[in-house]
């Protein structure tokens, strides 16, 4: 995975919401499904980026390693990217019986998971 | 916890600086209003209520429920919470017995449940009782922490018939006293800042209960002074405009009476009536003048109606007599009786005379022989005739003195009320009375004949006259001046009245804004704790909630909700999801029981969760986080969603869950609670073995103390309620106070934070101090490998157990 984080909200943004004329082929829940696809890969990408500026050989267990963010990056932070990773990821599998996510669901997500590729850092990249 | 207590801001709120009293008073001076309007309105400005605290239990904490033959619970169960604020999630699939426990409570403290009023209350009314469990003796209880101790009371209702009503309610002190209910639980408080939302509730609040909950609103404000208020100056210009209608009823009623009454007063009367604007002054006049006079007028009348002159026969009888013995009287006088009697004095003597000296010649003349037997006895007869004459002319002349008499009496005196008069009455009286003055027979019978004649004539025009008039006022007059007097008391009244109302209109318009503006500055807090509570439930909805105002009064109001969705207003129920309509209960009802006043340090909220969506569910657990910092947040809810959103959210949170196995045995088991969500985190760390060993010294003993304490602030909030007896207030400043480790674990082991606690941490658990001492310092030994962590792990959970154990030797969230 060569993409930015930053890249992948921007490519989700495009999808959530698309510049006037642009003709899409996707219904806009699949486009929302995308775009939590692409938002959990930057939460993912930035997380990385994260752990690797603080260890070398950080566990690749997510949900230990969300655990831990909090002794590092705050409390709040960790929060917040647990519950924003929780939701996307839920979001961005096909159920069967389940409905997709609703675009506007998914640009608040996109909101927040901006906010905190500032506050992991990983903005810049 | 920053020591933010339920008590601290009740007691800022109490002792507002002003009251609404007082800023009415304020702007009364200052405003514009004529000196009689504002002298209304002072008059009119209840008195300041003052609300009673004395007796009033302090805050009041659940410590458990328990149920028996009750809905969904059949044999007696217990619902344990812990001690001290946070958030308790009781979650249990759909008919396992949840509700039946909120409704437990709500039906122990308030004796009745919001599903047995309104509709399908007769089936809810039916079917409360366990149907598995005849033999057991419904009940519903609560245990709960009261007042400045912590006290433990508790409120049991068990019913004894079979009917809904059919329930006695008892209260028990810690020490087994009997207790009542007022004064552990403040009924009024209740009813006012209700810490129970019921599932029914949080559906129909919206269309049903906006007008209850207006009225909760404006006596949790203090507004009622400002109701009562408004309804007096509304009363006083109803009043007054009473009175001015009544007497312009009145008005058109006499108009119609004095038209047809032919009497000069009755004209006057209607003349006065029959302006725009009644002339009182005339009409007061016309029955003042009219009431003493018209007595003596009266008096008058009837007076010369009674009156009685001469009796003609009486009179003419006795001139009749008088005129006879006159004509006798001059007869006798002509005989002349005088010289009769004279004659036969002389002629006596001359025959005495003649008989004596024997001699018949006259001594007088000397005629010689003269004096003979012949002429004695001539001279003897004739003296005789003489003495009867003057007899009768004696007796003749008596006659007519008696005569002159009886007419005399026949004559009356002027009457004394006549007397002074210059009637013609008076002048014949007078007349007639003159009569007396007359001797001489004659004139005596011609003037009396005439006189009464003439005054018989005046009194019998008199009195014809006089009852004509006493006639003509008995019967029309007398009952019209009564009503004209009633009509001019209710004409007085209503030119009071109309001034008044003038000043009371004034008073009135300018009264309602003020009101308005109070109102919305004393609601301007709750509706923005609505506002933020909205907007964390429904963050990412298209619908905001704008305004949340109160209309109307008492009785009659209504909480209004500026509801907009994406910027266009819209009524809240027809644009709102089922999710967003329980969001908004929610967003309504958490401000007014948490309000600061509210003697309720607890929460009983049933499944808010249910039809909402999974964003809406994370803002209900950041909002009940919240409200959980000073109090018991007591959470029903049928699925896992607010367990997976508090613990994504790293939320602090006991969670229980309820199972339900047949014939309605309701176990009660403990899922998590903060300790065991510390711990949990620390062994799933602890476990993987590709964690660096940096991360791992960095974090898991930080993880280890969370969970250490966590069982030291469970166990010190046990302790100080139940052991030091310390309310609610003081067990949290002492919490709040924790900084390191030890301090913990000294006020959770002894009660001090200044104790060491060496000694009692090792005797419940060897080798602990060793733990507590890392923890406070933060200096642990590395942990290199799985192995060491998993010690470290195990040390820590050995060393929560021995502390929670100390604490209470019951489990909490289990069955008793």
């Amino acid at each position: 995975m060569n993409a930015s984080p930053q890249a992948l909200v921007t490519a989700a943004r495009h999808l959530l919401l698309p510049e006037h004329g642009t003709v899409h082929t996707l219904v806009p829940g699949l486009r929302a499904r995308a775009a939590a696809v692409l938002l959990r890969m930057a939460l993912d990408e930035a997380l990385d980026a994260y752990w690797r500026r603080v260890t070398p050989s950080m566990t690749r267990v997510g949900k230990h390693r969300l655990l831990c963010l909090g002794w590092y990056a705050g409390h709040e932070t960790a929060r917040r990217c647990h519950t924003t990773w929780s939701a996307l990821s839920a979001a961005c599998h096909y159920r069967t019986c389940e409905l997709p996510p609703a675009p506007a669901q998914i640009h608040t997500r996109l909101r927040e998971v901006a906010d905190l590729l500032t506050a992991l850092g990983a903005a810049e990249d | 916890m920053k020591g933010s207590v339920v008590t601290d801001q009740s007691q800022t709120s109490a002792d507002s600086p002003t009251s609404v009293r007082e800023l009415l008073l304020d702007r009364l001076d200052g405003s514009d209003l004529t000196a009689e309007a504002r002298s209304l309105l002072r008059e009119l400005l209840p008195d300041e209520r003052v609300r009673s605290r004395e007796g009033r239990a302090g805050p009041v904490q659940l410590r458990s429920i328990t149920a028996a033959g009750w809905r969904g619970i059949g044999p007696r169960t217990t619902l344990e919470l812990p001690p001290g604020p946070g958030l308790v999630v009781v979650a249990g699939p759909n008919g396992s017995g949840k509700s039946s426990f909120a409704e437990a409570a709500e039906t122990a403290i308030t004796g009745l449940n919001s599903r047995w009023e309104g509709r399908r209350a007769g089936d809810w009314q039916k079917g409360w009782r366990n149907l598995h469990s005849p033999d057991v003796t419904p009940e519903v209880g609560v245990e709960l922490a009261v007042g400045e101790h912590g006290e433990a009371v508790t409120v049991r209702r068990s019913w004894f018939g079979t009917k809904v009503g059919e329930a006695r309610t008892g209260v028990e002190g810690a020490d087994g006293s009997e207790r009542s209910l007022g004064e552990v639980v403040d009924a009024k408080a209740l009813e006012l800042a209700r810490p129970f939302l019921p599932y029914s509730e949080l559906g129909s609040m919206i269309n049903g209960t906006l007008g209850g909950l207006h009225d909760a609103f404006f006596k949790l404000l203090g507004l009622e002074l400002l109701a009562e208020f408004d309804g007096r100056v509304k009363d006083a210009v109803g009043e007054c405009e009473q009175t001015v209608k009544r007497a312009d009823a009145l008005t058109v009623q006499l108009r119609d009476t004095l038209a047809a009454l032919d009497d000069p007063r009755a004209r006057e009367a209607a003349q006065a009536l029959s302006g725009a604007r009644p002339d009182l002054d005339r009409v007061r006049a016309l029955l003042c003048s009219r009431a003493p006079a018209a007595e003596a007028e009266l008096a008058r009348l009837r007076q010369r109606a009674s009156l009685a002159g001469p009796d003609l026969t009486e009179v003419g009888g006795a001139v009749a007599r008088l005129r006879k013995a006159a004509e006798g009287a001059e007869e006798a006088r002509y005989g002349s009786a005088e010289e009769a009697r004279r004659l036969a004095r002389l002629l006596e003597t001359a025959i005495e005379h003649q008989r004596r000296s024997g001699s018949t010649d006259c001594p007088v003349c000397g005629t010689e022989n003269r004096l003979d037997r012949a002429w004695a006895e001539q001279a003897r007869a004739e003296a005789e005739r003489l003495q009867a004459e003057a007899a009768d002319a004696q007796a003749a002349r008596q006659d007519v003195a008696v005569a002159v008499r009886a007419v005399h009496d026949l004559v009356q005196p002027v009457p004394v009320w006549l007397r002074g008069e210059t009637s013609p009455l008076a002048a014949v009286w007078q007349e007639w009375a003159q009569c007396r003055d007359v001797t001489h027979p004659r004139e005596l019978a011609d003037r009396v004949e005439r006189a009464a004649a003439t005054l018989d004539d005046a009194c019998r025009q008199v009195r014809e006259e006089a009852s004509l008039r006493l006639a003509e006022h008995d019967g029309a007059w007398q009952p019209t001046a009564a009503r004209l007097a009633e009509w001019l008391g209710a004409a007085e009244a209503a030119e009071v009245a109309r001034e008044r109302r003038k000043h009371a209109r004034k008073a009135r318009s300018w009264l309602r804004p003020i009101i308005d503006e109070l109102r919305d500055e004393r609601l301007r807090p709750f509706a923005q704790r609505s506002q933020e509570v909205w907007q964390k439930l429904c963050e990412h909805s298209s619908v905001t909630l704008g305004s949340v105002t109160l209309a109307g009064t008492p009785g009659r109001g209504k909480v209004e909700l500026g509801v907009s969705v994406d910027d266009m207003d819209a009524p809240a129920y027809s644009v709102m999801s089922q999710g967003e309509l329980h969001s908004l209960a929610l967003s309504l009802f958490l401000p007014r029981a948490t309000h600061a006043a509210s003697p309720f340090g607890f929460l009983v909220i049933d499944d808010p969760v249910q039809s909402m969506d999974p964003e809406k569910v994370e803002g209900l657990a950041r909002v009940l986080d919240a409200c959980a910092r000073d109090r018991q947040v007591i959470v029903f809810t049928h699925d896992t969603r607010l367990q997976q959103a508090v613990a994504h959210l790293g939320i602090k949170a006991t969670v229980l869950r309820v199972t339900r196995q047949p014939d309605s045995v309701v176990g009660v088991e403990m899922v998590t609670d903060p300790v065991e969500q510390a711990l949990k985190e620390a062994r799933d760390i602890s476990l993987d073995p590709n964690l660096p060993q940096g991360v791992a010294d960095h974090v898991l003993p930080a993880m280890c103390r969370v969970a250490v304490e966590a069982a030291c602030l469970e166990t010190a909030r046990r302790r100080l309620r139940d052991e030091r007896g310390l309310g609610l207030r003081d067990v949290e400043e002492r919490v709040a106070s924790l900084d390191r480790t030890k301090t913990y674990v000294s006020l959770a082991l002894l009660g001090d934070e200044r104790q060491h606690a060496r000694a009692a941490v090792e005797r419940i658990c060897t080798g602990g101090w060793a733990l507590v001492e890392a923890f406070n310092s933060g200096a642990h030994a590395p942990l290199p490998t799985v192995e060491t962590r998993r010690g470290l792990v195990c040390r820590t959970e050995a060393l929560a157990a021995a502390i929670r154990r100390s604490g209470d030797s019951e489990s909490v969230g289990g069955v008793r």
